[in-house]
């Protein structure tokens, strides 16, 4: 079987997720697959230039937090914006919503350069016809 | 390695780190020796066990042989194939 890519969508806002989301494709990278990630919605004020959205905001119980927060001081956890390098890195690209940038009142000057390009639905799907599709 | 000794071109420590980091770091690694160069892989993360083979299957590369210290630690070594 030929080495399909990978088409992640991150829509949710919460750290866990985006978080998981970013090791799924790590891995992926890691076997050669190409990556192309869409934030959508809450996950977008994560890419945000100025005050990003970081999981400390996240409404975790205060044990979560506790573990959360010992394990990223054991160097377990790695930081949001070094994923995102890691991730350039390796070859993944990240893509943005205009949609969902439109809603939320998001002007594309406001994102990290990180940031490869703004597309519609209809861009994303022509491009990942083929892609393995995750949603978050 | 029944006894050999493995040349090793670099190591890779991923004790502490959660999967999948310590194949991202290997692969990295591995991007950078010469083919049939060695990377030598320390990881704490059980999760190797299953995933080194696979990825070495995955992307043609060979993994010589992957133990258990008596740490608890994973040492793996895995040869560039895949050129």
């Amino acid at each position: 079987m030929e080495n399909r890519g990978l088409g992640l969508i991150l829509h949710s806002g919460s750290y866990d997720r985006l978080y998981h989301g970013f090791s799924i494709c790590l891995a992926a990278l890691s076997l050669g697959r190409e990556v192309k990630i869409l934030f959508t919605y809450w996950a977008l004020n994560y890419l945000k230039r100025d005050k990003p959205r970081s999981f400390y905001e996240e409404d975790l119980g205060q044990e979560q937090k506790e573990v959360l927060e010992k394990n990223i001081n054991k160097g377990h956890f790695v930081e949001f914006r070094e994923l995102v390098q890691q991730i350039k890195a390796l070859g993944g690209k990240i893509y943005v919503c205009t949609h969902s940038m439109g809603l939320l009142n998001i002007a594309r000057n406001e994102l990290i350069d990180e940031v490869d390009k703004s597309v519609g639905l209809t861009t994303w799907l022509t491009e990942t016809k083929e892609y393995q599709f995750v949603f978050i | 390695m029944d006894g050999h000794k493995i040349s090793i071109d670099t190591t890779v420590d991923a004790v502490g780190l959660f999967c999948p980091i310590p194949v991202v770091r290997l692969k990295k690694e591995l991007d950078k020796v010469q083919p049939k160069g060695v990377v030598e892989l320390l990881s704490d993360d059980p999760g190797v066990l299953e995933d080194l083979p696979a990825w070495c299957s995955e992307t043609g590369n060979k993994l010589l042989s992957l133990q258990k210290n008596e740490e608890g630690v994973f040492i793996a070594y895995v040869m560039k194939e895949r050129i």
